[in-house]
């Protein structure tokens, strides 16, 4: 019998397509390392103790920190600076009464116990939690929540769509009726609706609220595709052989829908991620006890009036990192899969 | 088929969509969410007040009974008085609509000029350093949440070097328009921009791949004419098109940016409504926003038939 | 000399290692007021060659040879910078191209496009500009020119449409004209309607035209002198009359060969093989005989076929259009009928209601004893597996996700042909060696082959099922000629072996002569014509049938 030689089938010419791309490798990287992080965070094994009270209050970042003791030969900031007055600013820390509570409910986590670093490696917040280990932990919620959110939107809207271009009449009526409907409202005027009518906050709840709205644009693309897909003759000829409905919707044609899902996924991942930090931040999303990029920002925000950008810089770079990774990886996948290319 | 009959049709087809808009935030705000008067009673409640409340609001009555009250506030605009503020509703959105259109309008209409100024000159030099360098630039600033544009750009530009206002609004139009509106549409450009150019220049190059152009290359007229009114000229459809799409966006107006700057308008009426669980607020705001993106969606859809010889109205 | 192309040699930059060579050193001469025709395949390079004299290929991926030469009028178009070259395009030398619809502007009036080359090359007013144009339409022959002016494309028919391009080349009197496969993409009759018009304007305006296509046919109708291509190289030049008659070259002989013949029924097609291989073709072939006797044991007897598509009127009103009207064949064993008919003639559309992808409205279908149109007649499985379809396009009509292995042995597995994959991946070897694939194209991918493989492929995976009626559906319209041929003499073996009954779906008078037993005549969703194909194409009754036998070009 003759040797068989198996040819490379058009996901392997995809990614050797991908492979070429210098720019879409490079943000392939980027996206697994964030991934890894997130999978170390998820798994306990990093960023576990980011609760930990382990610098001063408003520790500089190291780099930041040297520069200044030599420069100003300012002291580190006093511990009762917690419950004083800002003295730059002259205003009340709005907060100082809920942490002298929470001191006196943790009297084990005093200031006194543990010595605190003057500085850290990106500094600290107000509590003197390393942010570093925020940003990491901070990373695996937003993360989590874009990609478990962006998998439940891809799932819905490419079922219904599938559904909906394939077998067209009145199925096709009935979820573009629904389509109209939640296109209608503004996304983020539904989520917020929404999210002011669920009043227990929680990430589950806000993986909820942002994919069962976000499933529109995965629909009409998918639904796009189906109504292409259905009349054309591989199809047919499927038919003519005998092969069901369901066989030619998931067997015959979903593969060849993959590619528009992959890159809807893709772009939906970052766009929830975007609306998570949206959220958060208006203290909408994640429970208060629950560190996201959004809620750095939130803190972050009151922050930066006092000169202390460290914890700013360091949500907003690692979310800008990852979602320019991410995007430019969509536009690498994108290239890489076009169908033009592909007979 | 007449344009009036075509509107007729069209209008008569956004009833289903809008019965189903009615339908989702009545089982939203009715069955959904619970009981409302334990958010409107707030902590301190004694079961007459909540019992009281719940007949006010017309909760103890049966669904089918609190929907017929809903569709009636709809029809009537009248969604009684906000929950927080008592404020009539209506009184609300009248005031707020203002401030949302002088921060929008005139940033839909820079975002709109020059991203499609930008998009043709890509377009034009596609494939060059330029372009390149630029879709990469694009990239990352649409990367960068508008958040961080916001706390940064207030922190830097306004509270450092002053040079606008802090936050603020005034009654006075043109100084709304030349102080308080400017530093919120520069940063919200800065978000709004890079998408649109992207869009729009895949909208262009997909018609400079199109075979007419090639013949209008073979007619001899000069690249600047082909792109300028060839290209353009059917570009410009998808491009007005997906402007309007981009109206109903106004009414919401940007949350954040009015929530920041402390603009009156509806964006940070809504934002208020969630943080206070001011239902009748929200509930006005959906419908009649989703009301208004039918509107804008037709308003779309006339205007692509319009711009479009080939397709009739039918 | 007008036009003279020497060494003619354009790279495309396929990958940023790989480059192709899509023309390597064409040289031809084109004298003042001569048709010249180039003629080719799919990838010979024709069509390149016409883009590269306007210079209008592709600027960042074609890249053409220092060395190479094109002279018009003495003047190297290669050394000219982008302002001179565009001076003389649409001026001096013009195109048309093969899809007229989407050459023209869409968004613009043809009035419009229509003056813009007016005021640029000639410097006409607004005014003088509309005149013309109204001029210039009454002479590529569009009746009312004053109230089509300002129509827009779609409002136009196809024909229309290329006459409007054709107006617009002739706009400015240009000396040389370029026809780039113009009536590829038209009915034939409205084929002849264009093909006139070209050659009238050629002999009153006294241009030279530049005419590229595939179909060696047309080249008898309309040219004097002839350049055959394959693959980038030029295989033959010369008059029209020496390539016609004596053939040097034996591509153009195989060319001319494999094309089926309207006055004879060879029982097989010649292919390129018989003419490029080292001995030359053994014996002339035999002759196959067609046509029907009333012995012949029906299979399918289709009985007043109605199909309706609903189409939206008005504001709620739908009105049915009737795609095919009262429609009656009878097919015998063993036997072909053919559906001839032009665009929008409801032959498809009868063939895939046949096939059952279509629910027909009106009418039966009587198969070997039951009527398909009553539901409970007949188990639907063992139906699908007794008739089957190839389609048109070999680039849709498998699975590109599909390895072949897969798509050929997917219908064995919903039939419960084959005890286990081994027998079926033996049955698929087996098949795909009987349509003359190689072994190793069962672990592949459809990309990987070419139109006509590809249409081999569709073919062995109807054969999976051991059909009894293979329809047809403009089968091999989409490929070459050279390939036609040879996917023609496949299906004739095929029914030779398997004693399969075909329905022959085409577009192509000569093809559907050739393998039909009997034929019917389309137009406008009703049968007008129907009997013995030799009959019908030697003595046609209808109006219609003998408007479509004299559109048929005649030029060997």
């Amino acid at each position: 019998m003759a040797v068989e030689r198996a040819s490379p089938g058009l996901w392997m010419l995809a990614w050797r397509r991908l492979r070429r791309d210098r720019v879409g490798m490079t943000a392939l990287v980027v996206v697994m390392c964030y991934l890894f992080v997130v999978f170390l965070a998820l798994m306990g094994w990093v960023a576990q103790d980011w609760t930990r009270e382990v610098g001063v209050n408003y520790a500089p970042p190291v780099f930041w920190a040297e520069d200044q003791d030599e420069t100003a030969q300012r002291p580190a900031v006093d511990h009762a600076a917690l419950t004083d007055p800002v003295p730059l600013y002259g205003l009340q820390d709005p907060l100082a009464r809920e942490l002298a509570a929470i001191r006196a409910e943790h009297p084990a986590a005093d200031l006194a116990e543990a010595p605190r670093r003057l500085s850290l490696p990106l500094g600290g917040d107000k509590w003197g939690h390393d942010v570093w280990t925020k940003v990491i932990k901070g990373s695996e919620t937003s993360i989590l929540v874009g990609l478990v959110a962006a998998l439940l939107a891809t799932l819905l809207g490419t079922v219904m769509g599938a559904v909906a271009g394939y077998f067209g009449r009145w199925v096709d009526d009935g979820f573009n009726w629904l389509y109209g409907v939640f296109t209608a409202i503004p996304y983020l005027l539904l989520v917020f609706a929404i999210a002011a009518v669920l009043q227990q906050k929680g990430v589950v709840t806000l993986v909820l609220i942002l994919g069962l709205t976000g499933w529109t644009g995965v629909f009409r693309l998918v639904r796009a595709e189906y109504l292409k897909h259905k009349t054309r003759e591989y199809v047919l000829a499927a038919g003519a052989m005998g092969a069901s409905h369901a066989r030619r919707m998931f067997i015959h044609i979903l593969p060849n829908t993959s590619h528009v899902i992959l890159v809807q996924l893709s772009q939906n991942v970052v766009g929830f991620i975007k609306s998570e930090v949206i959220l958060s931040f208006l203290g909408f999303g994640v429970p208060v006890d629950v560190v996201s990029w959004g809620s750095m920002l939130n803190e972050a925000q009151n922050e930066l009036i006092l000169g202390k950008w460290w914890q700013l810089a360091a949500a907003g770079l690692a979310m800008a990192i990852l979602v320019t990774a991410f995007s430019m990886l969509t536009d690498a996948l994108r290239d890489a899969l076009d169908p033009k290319l592909k007979y | 088929m007449n344009l009036t009959a075509f509107l007729f049709r069209r209008l008569w087809q956004m009833i289903p969509t809008m019965l189903g808009v009615v339908l989702l935030v009545f089982l939203l705000f009715n069955w959904v969410g619970g009981d409302p008067a334990y958010v409107l009673a707030g902590k301190m409640a004694n079961p007459d007040d909540i019992a009281n409340i719940r007949h006010q609001l017309g909760v103890d009555r049966p669904l089918w009974e609190q929907l017929l009250i809903f569709v009636r506030q709809i029809v009537t605009g009248d969604f009684g008085n906000s929950w927080a503020t008592r404020e009539p509703v209506s009184e609300i959105f009248r005031t707020r609509l203002g401030p949302s259109l002088v921060l929008l309008l005139p940033m839909l209409l820079l975002e709109t000029v020059v991203a499609v100024v930008v998009a043709l000159t890509v377009a034009a030099m596609r494939g060059s350093v330029l372009d390149r360098t630029l879709m990469v630039t694009s990239t990352v600033v649409m990367s960068i949440s508008l958040l961080v544009y916001i706390i940064v750009g207030q922190y830097v530009f306004a509270s450092l070097l002053g040079w606008f206002p802090v936050k603020g609004w005034s009654d006075d139009l043109w100084r709304n328009l030349t102080t308080y509106a400017v530093l919120p549409v520069l940063l919200g450009l800065m978000v709004s921009i890079a998408p649109s150019v992207r869009l729009y220049r895949t909208f262009i190059l997909d018609e400079i791949s199109q075979d007419y152009v090639r013949t209008a290359r073979a007619k001899g007229l000069s690249e600047r004419r082909i792109l300028l009114v060839h290209v353009l000229r059917n570009a410009a459809i998808p491009i007005v098109t997906n402007v309007l799409m981009g109206l109903p966006a106004l009414l919401t107006g940007a949350f954040l940016l009015e929530r920041f700057f402390a603009i009156p308008g509806i964006g940070r009426e809504i934002i208020m409504a969630v943080e206070r669980s001011d239902f009748p607020i929200i509930k006005a705001a959906t419908v009649y926003v989703a009301l208004a993106t039918l509107l804008a969606n037709l308003l779309g859809d006339l205007l692509y038939r319009a711009l479009d010889p080939r397709v009739q109205f039918e | 000399m007008l036009l003279s192309v020497r060494d003619l040699r354009i790279d495309f930059q396929v990958s940023r290692e790989e480059r192709f060579s899509a023309v390597n050193g064409v040289s031809f001469d084109l004298p003042e007021r001569t048709t010249l025709a180039l003629v080719g395949e799919s990838g010979s390079g024709k069509s390149v060659t016409a883009l590269s004299i306007l210079g209008l290929l592709p600027r960042p991926v074609a890249h053409v040879a220092a060395e190479s030469r094109i002279l018009f009028n003495g003047e190297n178009l290669l050394g000219l910078d982008e302002a001179a070259l565009r001076a003389r395009r649409g001026k001096e030398m013009a195109i048309i191209f093969q899809e007229p619809m989407s050459s023209l502007n869409p968004v613009f009036s043809i009035g419009a496009q229509l003056v813009e080359g007016l005021q640029l090359h000639l410097g006409f007013s607004r005014r003088q500009a509309r005149t013309r144009a109204l001029e210039l339409l009454a002479e590529v022959g569009i009746p009312n020119p004053r109230g089509r002016l300002d129509d827009y494309p779609h409002q136009l028919s196809g024909g229309q449409q290329q006459r409007v391009m054709i107006a617009m080349a002739i706009s400015c009197q240009p000396r040389l004209l370029i026809a780039d496969e113009p009536t590829t993409a038209l009915d034939v009759t409205i084929q002849r309607q264009i093909l006139d018009l070209i050659a009238d304007l050629q002999q009153r305006l006294s241009m030279a035209v530049l005419f590229i296509t595939h179909d060696l046919a047309l080249v008898g109708e309309i040219a004097t002198e002839v350049v055959v291509m394959k693959q980038g190289e030029v295989r033959e030049a010369g008059p029209l009359r020496q390539i016609f008659d004596a053939p040097r070259d034996a591509y153009t002989r195989a060319l001319l060969a494999c094309r089926p013949p309207l006055g004879a029924r060879p029982r097989r097609l010649r292919v390129i093989e018989d003419f490029m291989g080292a001995s030359p073709p053994a014996q002339a072939p035999m002759v196959r005989r067609r046509g029907s006797s009333p012995e012949d044991e029906i299979v399918l007897d289709v009985r007043h076929l109605d199909k309706n598509f609903m189409v939206h009127e008005g504001l709620w009103r739908r009105r049915p259009f009737r795609a095919v009207k009262d429609a009656s064949l009878r097919l015998a064993r063993g036997k072909t009928v053919g559906i001839v008919g032009e665009s929008g003639s409801g032959k498809t559309t009868l063939g895939l209601t046949i096939a059952g992808l279509l629910q027909a409205d009106g009418g039966d279908i009587l198969f070997s004893g039951n009527n398909l149109r009553d539901p409970g007649a007949m188990d639907p499985m063992a139906l699908k597996r007794r008739i089957q379809i190839v389609f048109q396009n070999p680039y849709a009509s498998l699975n590109p996700r599909f390895t072949v292995g897969h798509i050929l042995t997917e219908p064995m597995l919903l039939h419960g042909i084959g005890r286990n994959d081994a027998e079926r991946t033996a049955l698929a070897r087996e098949l795909l060696r009987r349509v003359g694939l190689p072994q190793d194209a069962l672990q592949r991918y459809p990309h990987e082959f070419s139109g006509g493989q590809r249409q081999r492929i569709a073919i062995a995976r109807c054969l999976t099922v051991k059909p009894e009626i293979l329809i047809c559906d403009e089968s091999v319209s989409a490929l070459d000629v050279s390939v036609q041929a040879q996917v023609l003499n496949l299906l004739q073996d095929l029914q030779d072996e398997f004693h399969m009954s075909y329905l022959f779906i085409s577009h192509d008078l000569a093809v559907v002569h050739y393998m039909s037993d009997q034929v019917l005549v389309m137009h406008e969703g009703e049968v007008v014509e129907s009997g013995d194909a030799d009959e019908v194409y030697a003595h046609p009754q209808h109006a219609y049938t003998r408007k479509l036998l004299s559109a048929i070009p005649k030029g060997i």
